[in-house]
């Protein structure tokens, strides 16, 4: 009796405590709670798409072309007569194969590039910013369409070029972090106490400057999805009947002034979801990682 | 005779959910009190942090969200402030009471002429005056803060002023309407110490000619010796020690004003050397006497609150020991 | 500010402008010698014979070094000539310049209504962050930040034309029934007005709706966004607290924190307005409007790579040229931008 008594009041339980977490940011940032929650939903959607498909989303079946939704095909057949839920599910699948290699593109090649301009300063960040600038003057959607055509559609090629092309947005982030932390005191100590120039970067500077990077991926993820739909549906890039959101909504563009809607509607729907919830995401993130902006914001 | 500015027990708290979505206080002002007499200069003292300007804030009515007033009164000639419906203490804003902040130069309004901005807050307060008497007015005020070619300066954006010029049209601009209340929160924080001096003998010279009560808000106790007739020493939001300066400087009754001066050869601010030791955590204070911490006379009863003990001449400490002890 | 001082501030951003350009354009050059694809080939014909191949290849210049033929391209660039297309051989510049104002007529009437209505909505939310306005407002934004332009298009010509019948088909820039006016403008609308023809000029309005509501909706989306931001930092600034510490009223807050946005606002508008040229060209493709959008879009698809090269060159130098006119605009409302130039 007396050990309990001694016994120091039940800390809650560590699941208890994530959930007590987890609750007061959703409620510090509805956005970023709503935007995780999206992302998790398509998450799941894309891992166990093979399983939860009514259908084989590629699989013509010429006696039920165009059917308007209904039960056994909730979102109706196209053209082909495939089953547009299948597709719809199946389409995920390539929305975060894209996103994601794409962010990861982006993120090999501009942070070094960001580090090393950021360090070396001179005429060789100087050379670079200013390719930057000029890469700025395209419209990022014609400028993506025009290399990845000039490049030659391939899916490679796509996840390539859209990567490159979304680099300088990491460098530019890297480079800033960099100048600012260069001139800062743990740097100067680092390097009094003898520390060799890559040690510094690598593990002084990479992991401050990163934080500012990663937070900007879930954006950049939703560029990537939607620029590499805007591909598919110009028919640069993926190519029908490849369950593709994009893809889809090019097939059923024809149809929507004939009224067979929901060839694109469906398909529509899923990509402004995921948009949505990756820019809600990243909105909220932002938001939360940036206490000034969110003092601002009060 | 009535004060001119009475502040009793002003509690201003931030309270904001932390990310495990407890609520959180940040007791900033734990009972604030003093008063100003009209026509007379009041120094508000202390370290960075300890309130004063939050004290100003609170009073003003410019507090934003999470801060915000949960107790007190703040008189101004007779009547709450705090109490006041926002649109009455808006007319009283720039009218009957100006302020003077620091960061003269980004306060201005970057896209308005001078003489805008000073005919601006007369029509204001003054309807169905003309554009014309408020820019000769304006210019009569430039030159009274002394500032030459006041006719020419009208016409001046605020990015050509130097930091000082910027601070006098402040001073103009909080003058303009002949208030009777004068609050400048740290009036010479930023500028060159010559321009200092000027700046604080601008100010004292126009209080005294006009009967303009004013409260100097400064970490300085040589800006409180020089310029002002009372003094109010603030420690984590609470007023320690108020009074005469002369009663206060000569015989400082409570230990942290003692730590203070001595602490403060001539004419050295507090943030090149204060006196030892942090503020105590706003997020848990301490029973008693919020000093004790940092008291090197603190005994058991200190965990009381401390009485605010009055003193001869109207000077009174909140000290347990107050009266008992000498610097 | 006197027509010299504009004058000068001009000619100097002029000449800063020319490395940019040359970055540009040899960019644009590059481009279609990325994947490796053959241009003489292409432009020769599929009957071509190796003789044939070689003269292109020489009078083309293509048989010299890559910074050779890049000054050859560029000398014939700031001579006006942009090349032929390789699938029509009508020369590109013409091609462009032709289908020009049709796009621009899109986009300046999206952008502009897109700004009439993202400012002050975004004004409007600023003014009680996190309030319900606010929320409404920064979610619909989101939703137009997240929609893709073609679907919205889609979705327009589905509700409008086929449900409700109220719009026409997404089939041009005037009704098929309808003789197009004489070419002043290269408006429609405004041309048809011009020469007094009220049934063309009906036409060519109603062609309008749909395409510039769509750009309308996808530029306001982030007008809103930025608009809110900007005005929150403008009204947590220093000058804002101390004009609320000065009693001003309402009236005259409001008229300051309008004011010292607008430049930032103006800078956005402008930035939007060129990146939007990219998306019109997404809304001219389904609405099949005939501009220099889906001319280039379906350039890109076909592979006519010397209309590409005009294409993305021409937008460039768009861009370039909005920007300057913002940097003029805003040398214009803000004195301190004066001061500096």
């Amino acid at each position: 009796m007396s050990d309990l008594a001694l016994a120091p009041p039940a800390a809650p339980s560590l699941p208890v405590r994530i959930a007590a977490r987890l609750a007061g940011i959703a409620r510090r940032s509805p956005t970023l709670a709503i935007g995780a929650a999206i992302i998790l939903a398509f998450a799941i959607m894309a891992v166990f798409a093979p399983w939860i498909s009514p259908q084989d989303p590629v699989a013509a079946n010429a006696a039920r072309v165009l059917q308007p939704p209904q039960a056994g095909a909730w979102f109706g057949t196209d053209g082909n007569g495939m089953d547009v839920l299948s597709r719809v599910i199946h389409g995920s699948l390539y929305a975060f194969g894209i996103a994601i290699p794409v962010v990861i593109v982006g993120l090999l090649v501009g942070v070094p590039v960001g580090l090393w301009t950021g360090w070396r300063g001179g005429w060789a960040d100087e050379i670079v910013m200013r390719g930057f600038d000029a890469l700025r003057v395209f419209p990022s959607i014609i400028l993506a369409l025009a290399v990845v055509a000039a490049a030659g559609p391939s899916l490679l090629n796509v996840v390539l070029v859209l990567g490159l092309l979304d680099s300088p947005v990491y460098a530019r982030l890297v480079r800033a972090e960099v100048l600012a932390l260069r001139g800062g005191t743990f740097v100067e100590s680092a390097v009094a106490a003898g520390n060799p120039t890559h040690r510094i970067l690598f593990r002084h500077i990479l992991p401050n400057a990163l934080r500012g990077a990663m937070a900007q991926t879930a954006v950049r993820a939703a560029w990537a999805v939607r620029i590499s739909a805007t591909l598919a549906f110009l028919g640069v890039g993926i190519q029908p009947p490849t369950p593709e959101w994009g893809a889809m909504i090019r097939q059923g563009a024809e149809y929507m002034v004939t009224g067979e809607w929901w060839v694109a509607v469906f398909p529509g729907t899923a990509l402004i979801l995921m948009v949505l919830g990756l820019n809600m995401l990243g909105d909220g993130l932002s938001d939360l990682l940036d206490p000034r902006r969110k003092a601002a914001a009060r | 005779m009535t004060p001119l500015l009475e502040v009793r027990d002003l509690h201003t708290h931030f309270i904001a959910r932390d990310l495990d979505n407890r609520v959180r206080v940040a007791r900033a002002l734990n009972g604030v009190s003093f008063s100003l007499a009209p026509g007379r200069i009041l120094g508000l003292v202390g370290e960075t942090g300890a309130g004063k300007s939050l004290t100003a804030l609170s009073v003003l009515g410019l507090l934003k969200p999470p801060a915000r007033v949960v107790a007190g009164q703040a008189l101004f000639e007779g009547r709450d402030l705090l109490a006041l419906p926002p649109n009455e203490l808006n007319a009283l804003r720039g009218a009957r009471i100006g302020l003077v902040v620091q960061s003269p130069k980004t306060s201005l309004d970057p896209l308005a002429r001078i003489g805008a901005q000073l005919a601006r807050v007369q029509r204001a307060h003054r309807p169905g005056l003309s554009e014309a008497a408020a820019q000769a007015r304006a210019a009569e005020m430039l030159a009274a803060v002394g500032i030459p070619d006041p006719e020419r300066r009208l016409r001046a954006w605020p990015h050509e002023l130097s930091g000082g010029m910027a601070q006098r049209v402040l001073i103009a601009l909080a003058l303009v309407n002949e208030p009777t209340l004068l609050v400048a929160d740290e009036p010479t924080t930023g500028l060159d110490v010559t321009v200092q001096a000027q700046i604080l003998d601008l100010l004292r010279g126009l209080a005294r000619a006009r009967g303009i009560g004013a409260v100097i808000i400064t970490h300085d106790l040589g800006v409180v010796a020089h310029y002002c007739d009372e003094a109010a020493v603030m420690f984590a939001g609470q007023v320690v020690e108020h009074g005469p300066v002369g009663p206060i400087f000569a015989a400082p009754a409570h230990p942290y004003t003692q730590a203070l001066i001595a602490a403060t050869p001539e004419r050295l601010q507090l943030r090149a050397r204060r006196p030892s030791g942090s503020p105590p955590n706003l997020y848990a204070l301490p029973e008693g006497c919020l000093y004790r911490d940092r008291c090197p006379r603190a005994e058991a009863r200190c965990a009381t609150p401390p009485p605010d003990v009055a003193l001869q001449g109207g000077h009174a400490a909140r000290c347990h020991f107050a009266g008992t002890i000498a610097a | 500010m006197g027509a010299a001082a504009i004058g000068r501030f001009l000619a100097r951003r002029a000449l800063l402008l020319v490395p940019l350009l040359v970055v540009v354009s040899f960019l644009c050059f590059m481009l279609v010698r990325l994947g490796g694809q053959d241009p003489v080939a292409m432009l020769a014909g599929p009957t071509a014979t190796a003789a044939e191949i070689e003269m292109v290849r020489t009078t083309l210049a293509l048989d010299q070094p890559l910074w050779a033929q890049f000054a050859v391209w560029l000398g014939n660039v700031l001579q006006g000539d942009l090349g032929r297309s390789w699938i029509s051989n009508r020369p590109v510049l013409t091609e462009l310049l032709d289908r020009m104002p049709a796009t621009l007529e899109l986009l300046l009437y999206g952008v502009g209504i897109g700004a009439l209505v993202g400012i002050p909505v975004g004004l409007k939310a600023a003014q009680k962050p996190d309030g319900a306005f606010d929320q409404v407002s920064r979610f619909l934004s989101l939703l137009g930040f997240s929609t893709p332009t073609y679907w919205l298009a889609l979705m327009a010509l589905f509700v409008f034309f086929y449900l409700l019948d109220w719009a026409p088909p997404g089939m041009g820039r005037i009704s098929l029934m309808v003789d197009p006016p004489d070419r002043i403008t290269g408006s429609y609308m405004w041309d048809a007005l011009l020469q007094g023809r009220m049934e063309a000029a009906r036409s060519a309005a109603a062609q309008l709706v749909l395409p510039v509501a769509c750009i309308a909706i996808i530029s306001a989306a982030p007008i809103i966004k930025q608009t809110r931001a900007i005005a929150l930092e403008v009204l947590s600034s220093d000058y804002v607290r101390y004009a609320r510490a000065q009693g001003l009223p309402a009236q005259d807050m409001r008229r300051m924190v309008l004011r010292n946005s607008m430049v930032p606002v103006v800078t956005f508008v402008g930035t939007e307005l060129a990146g939007l040229i990219g998306t019109t060209a997404l809304i001219e493709y389904v609405f099949a409007w005939g501009g220099v959008g889906q001319f280039g879009l379906t350039a890109i698809i076909q592979g006519d790579f010397a209309v590409v090269q005009g294409y993305v060159l021409m937008l460039a130098l768009f861009s370039v040229l909005v920007f300057l006119v913002v940097d003029l605009a805003v040398m214009l409302l803000e004195p301190r931008a004066a001061a500096r130039a």
